[in-house]
């Protein structure tokens, strides 16, 4: 902790004061009486000292297996995004088989705050995975003429929401999370401020390992509480999605069950809703045992959306 | 067709000003000058946990010996003033670790500490003088009056009032669905 942020603290609870102070007792459009004024020295000198002190130090620096991947195409792109803690190379498989069956262009995002630290994590908030999609659609859009949304997990609630304020072709979301039934949600912010992290399975982190992929070992709880939001602000908007949506559950899922998947049917406005369970699968269905099903339902349904017009 | 494409750019943006700071093409991981900011202030000098209170526990050793060497020790354990600075010196301590563990906390911390200084005061005051005043003090009125008011009641109004939006209102105005 460096002793620059201690400062900022002590002088925070002030500073908001010396705000209020300046606006009441110096008339509007009188500014200039402040430079004559002998406390304008230390409103000025809190002021500069406030804005230009460093942001906490974290590691910013994205591991080698976390990078973004984009492998070039045709004219219609799909858009990769990752769940909570994990990485784009996760897609790896999925998107080199769907670019070598279809031809189409894809890329994988990372988002805010993955595969650096969980302390980065900590730090950023749905807004900042949003617009990191809003980033890598906006580069995409470049290229292509159309984009469908690929996303697994938090990633698909992502990419559900990102499809209420942008023209997409399709939708597929793998295992979405639309509302988690966790009564004990409501006591996170609660509980950040005696725990900021808590540990990952091992066995989860494990597999993530054993493919070769980057998984944070602990979970930033203020990103937990980040996940909720998203999941409440994305209900909101779902009836602004129009696009054609797959989605798929694994029925031995212990996350995100089967109740999502009548959920999202329900808010969305999209005029074809294709659900599809795995009995077989957990939360990872592009990583078990029937992802090769999983993988041809999605040429099926990709294939199917690219073609109507 | 197949081939994949190099391009891929990756942005660091200033969390204040949303200026970006610098773009990463396909893994180049050179650090920027911000991020050798960072470094530069996660590599401060360590102590070891011992050295502040050792430091300070000699300070304290070094004006009790004062005390004791200079009259008129008729007080408890010879020392007739030391230990006011003592204490006071063991209270900002405390503090100062509380806060560096804790900086964000200090809206909450801040007005306690006050607090304390206030009773550190009320305490100082009683125990000398003859306490005909108000509340049994003789001169520190004013300043508790000034630390309840400027150090305790102010700031935790203005922090508890302080408006600030909800993260589904930061995200509406980001989309513009206001």
């Amino acid at each position: 902790m460096s002793k620059m942020e201690v400062f900022r603290a002590i002088l925070d609870g002030y500073y908001s004061n010396i705000l209020w102070f300046r606006e009441k007792l110096i008339p509007p459009g009188k500014t200039a009486i402040l430079e004559t004024l002998k406390v304008v020295g230390h409103v000025t000198t809190i002021e500069a000292i406030r804005s230009n002190m460093p942001s906490k130090p974290r590691d910013v620096i994205v591991k080698d297996p976390c990078l973004p991947f984009h492998l070039k195409g045709s004219r219609t792109g799909i858009l990769f995004t990752h769940g909570f803690g994990s990485s784009p190379e996760t897609f790896r498989e999925l998107a080199t088989f769907l670019h070598k069956e279809t031809g189409f262009t894809c890329r994988a995002v990372r988002l805010e705050g993955h595969g650096t630290s969980v302390q980065d994590l900590e730090r950023t908030n749905f807004l900042d995975w949003y617009k990191s999609i809003e980033f890598h659609y906006d580069e995409l859009a470049e290229e292509v003429d159309e984009i469908i949304m690929l996303g697994h997990s938090m990633g698909s609630t992502l990419s559900l929401l990102f499809s209420a304020f942008h023209p997409v072709k399709a939708i597929v979301a793998i295992s979405p999370p639309i509302k988690l039934h966790r009564p004990d949600a409501k006591f996170l912010p609660l509980i950040t401020w005696f725990k900021r992290y808590w540990p990952t399975k091992k066995s989860e982190v494990a597999s993530y390992q054993k493919r070769g992929h980057y998984y944070y070992s602990r979970r930033a709880l203020k990103g937990v509480i980040n996940l909720f939001d998203l999941m409440r602000v994305t209900r909101k908007k779902l009836h602004k999605v129009k696009a054609p949506i797959f989605s798929c559950v694994g029925l031995k899922d212990t996350r995100v069950n089967k109740e999502n998947m009548a959920l999202l049917e329900l808010l969305v406005s999209s005029e074809k809703v294709e659900v599809s369970y795995f009995p077989e699968s957990y939360h990872s269905i592009h990583h078990g045992d029937e992802k090769e099903l999983l993988y041809s339902k999605i040429l099926e349904f990709i294939t199917r959306e690219t073609k109507t017009e | 067709m197949n081939e994949e494409a190099p391009q891929t750019k990756e942005r660091v943006i200033c969390d204040k000003c949303g200026t970006i700071l610098h773009e990463k093409i396909d893994g180049h991981k050179s650090l920027t000058d911000i991020e050798e900011k960072y470094v530069s202030v996660a590599r401060g000098r360590k102590f070891k946990w011992y050295v502040t209170p050792a430091n300070l526990l000699l300070t304290c050793l070094f004006i009790a010996g004062i005390d004791y060497v200079t009259e008129p020790n008729e007080a408890k354990f010879n020392l007739d003033w030391a230990v006011w600075p003592i204490i006071g010196i063991i209270f900002l301590f405390l503090a100062a670790a509380l806060l560096s563990k804790r900086p964000e906390s200090f809206w909450v911390m801040g007005p306690l500490i006050f607090i304390e200084l206030i009773i550190f005061l009320y305490a100082m005051d009683i125990a000398y003088g003859s306490n005909d005043g108000i509340f049994g003090l003789d001169w520190s009125q004013i300043p508790i009056l000034f630390l309840l008011i400027f150090g305790f009641a102010i700031p935790l109004v203005s922090k508890l009032g302080f408006e600030t939006p909800t993260i589904d209102e930061k995200f509406d105005r980001m989309v513009g669905d206001e």
